[in-house]
């Protein structure tokens, strides 16, 4: 039942032509850097401006995007089209479907952007290690994006519109202006693994603390994990659909 | 029983229904009807509390640095200027895109999603009519951000001054450019975030589209005018903005200082074509969208 499971929301998120336009979204990180490579810059520029393309425009606008739309139509898709019944009514325990749900999506956002950072990053400035920090950022972003997004869905039908309010206000805007916001912001969280990983080309990134950048993360994917959970398992079952 | 005014109108069955006997306002009330609803669509109007937030929010951030530049001129007198009229929208720049992403989907999504438009179209108005309507109503709502918060900014200027007659001769040469750049501004971002919308299925998709354009459009322009060079030059062609921003300057001088616009060495009259071109392309969009759309 759970390979079932995984592969019919395999199939969801995968067979759109959503998904092309989203890797289409990557490829355009890679060819900015291409662009950039083409233009034959001083090294010590381009280590800089890799950075920034991998945090500005990778984990800053490229991975909530992905994330708030793979994340909210995992099971929002479902709840929407009324086809969650048929999930529900068979003899699998809820979080179960929740758990494979959520881990198939933060797979699959994973699948989307974190190539595209490696690649982006490896032909902006060649620094491995860089490469390798913003790629665990955007594994462990994803996974915190995913997570909060999926809850998100469970708790209203607007998710996307809300996943989206909260990336461009409070990520884009709020924590831009006010630096005491930036603990509550998953963007930081990531570029905070980016900083602690990516080596000496990476210092600079986040405005945070690691450990203060773990532990919340950590609350909050749990937080969001228990949220999603409980909210599936309290939607109740009608003789007749709605 | 009395006999229907018009015998001709019932010709089959006559079935007993009473007959419309009203005015016909013809082509031309039908487009102000949908230009009217689609005002109020806008502003959420006749909607629930949350469909308000998001636009009267917008507005209101965007009216605020107005309000606090009369404040501060009120209070300090001149010695600071804390925008100006060339600046202002690309100051309140981040908030164009979030009132364009919420609410030109709120205008065209629904109508083909629920395959209404039929409804429309049967009445004495052609599919380019509907277009232009809906046009002419995001471009007016768009006006509340990018004209009403400078003019306000002007009417403090001149009514803050001790000489008001004469402030008013001072500042009124700036007049033109404020509501050229204003209208500009709205028509051209009304334009492409239809043009988005109408080719997405569902107003989330939309307004996610929309806001990625901006976004990664801004983020990418940022970063290459950082680089110099001939990156630097191509960087404000990747965000419609800074296009916009760029025009306005051609058009009405005064630059901003953040501006990509600023580090390139393109000649200002490319970014009134690159406006030109934008708007040509959205209307192309829009018009090959619902000539070809089987309502």
């Amino acid at each position: 039942m759970t390979s079932a499971l995984v592969s019919i929301t395999l199939r969801a998120l995968l067979n759109r032509r959503r998904t092309l336009g989203l890797a289409l979204l990557g490829a355009l990180l890679v060819v900015v850097a291409i662009i950039y490579r083409l233009s034959d810059p001083p090294d010590a520029q381009s280590l800089d401006v890799t950075r920034r393309l991998l945090a500005d425009f990778g984990i800053g606008v490229l991975l909530p995007l992905v994330a708030v739309i793979v994340g909210t139509s995992a099971i929002g898709a479902e709840l929407e089209d009324g086809t969650i019944v048929y999930l529900l009514a068979r003899p699998v325990p809820r979080r179960l479907i929740v758990l494979v749900k959520l881990a198939i999506s933060w797979l699959v956002t994973c699948l989307l952007i974190t190539p595209a950072i490696v690649i982006a990053g490896l032909i902006g400035n060649g620094d491995v290690e860089l490469a390798a920090g913003y790629a665990v950022a955007s594994v462990v972003g994803a996974l915190e994006y995913t997570t909060v997004f999926v809850a998100l869905s469970l708790v209203t039908s607007r998710a996307l519109i809300v996943g989206l309010a909260y990336v461009v206000v409070w990520e884009g805007f709020v924590s831009a202006l006010f630096a005491g916001t930036r603990p509550i912001s998953i963007r930081q969280h990531a570029l905070a693994w980016a900083e602690a990983l990516g080596g000496p080309g990476a210092a600079g990134s986040a405005d945070l603390e690691f450990m203060t950048a773990v532990v919340i993360g950590a609350v909050v994917v749990v937080a969001a994990v228990l949220v999603a959970i409980r909210r599936l398992e309290t939607v109740e079952l009608r003789g007749e659909t709605a | 029983m009395t006999a229907p005014p018009d015998a001709a109108s019932g010709t089959i069955y006559d079935i007993g229904y009473r007959h419309y006997t009203g005015p016909r306002l013809g082509r031309r009330g039908a487009i102000t009807a949908v230009i009217g609803s689609a005002l109020r669509a806008a502003f959420g109007l006749g909607r629930s509390g949350r469909s308000k937030i998001i636009p009267w929010g917008a507005v209101i951030l965007a009216v605020l640095p107005a309000f606090v530049a009369i404040a501060v001129r009120v209070l300090a007198g001149e010695i600071l200027e804390v925008t100006t009229y060339e600046t202002y929208l690309w100051d309140i720049g981040s908030l164009l895109p979030i009132f364009l992403a919420a609410q030109a989907p709120e205008l065209v999504v629904n109508d083909i999603r629920h395959h209404v438009l039929p409804l429309y179209f049967s009445r004495p108005m052609s599919r380019l009519d509907y277009v232009g309507a809906k046009l002419a109503a995001l471009s007016l709502a768009m006006l509340a951000l990018t004209l009403a918060p400078v003019l306000l900014l002007f009417a403090g200027k001149v009514l803050a001054a001790q000489d008001v007659v004469g402030a008013l001769g001072d500042e009124i040469g700036s007049l033109p450019g404020i509501v050229g750049n204003g209208v500009m501004h709205a028509v051209v971002l009304a334009a492409i975030g239809l043009a988005i919308s109408c080719l997405a299925g569902r107003r989330a998709y939309a307004a996610g589209a929309v806001l990625a354009l901006f976004l990664i459009g801004g983020v990418i322009g940022a970063i290459l005018s950082e680089v110099g060079g001939t990156l630097a030059d191509i960087a404000p062609f990747t965000n419609p903005l800074t296009i916009l921003d760029g025009a306005r300057e051609w058009l009405f001088g005064g630059s901003a200082p953040e501006s990509p616009v600023g580090v390139s060495n393109v000649p200002l009259p490319i970014y009134g074509l690159a406006t030109l071109l934008m708007l040509a392309l959205s209307s192309a969009i829009l018009f090959v969208r619902y000539r070809r759309i089987t309502a």
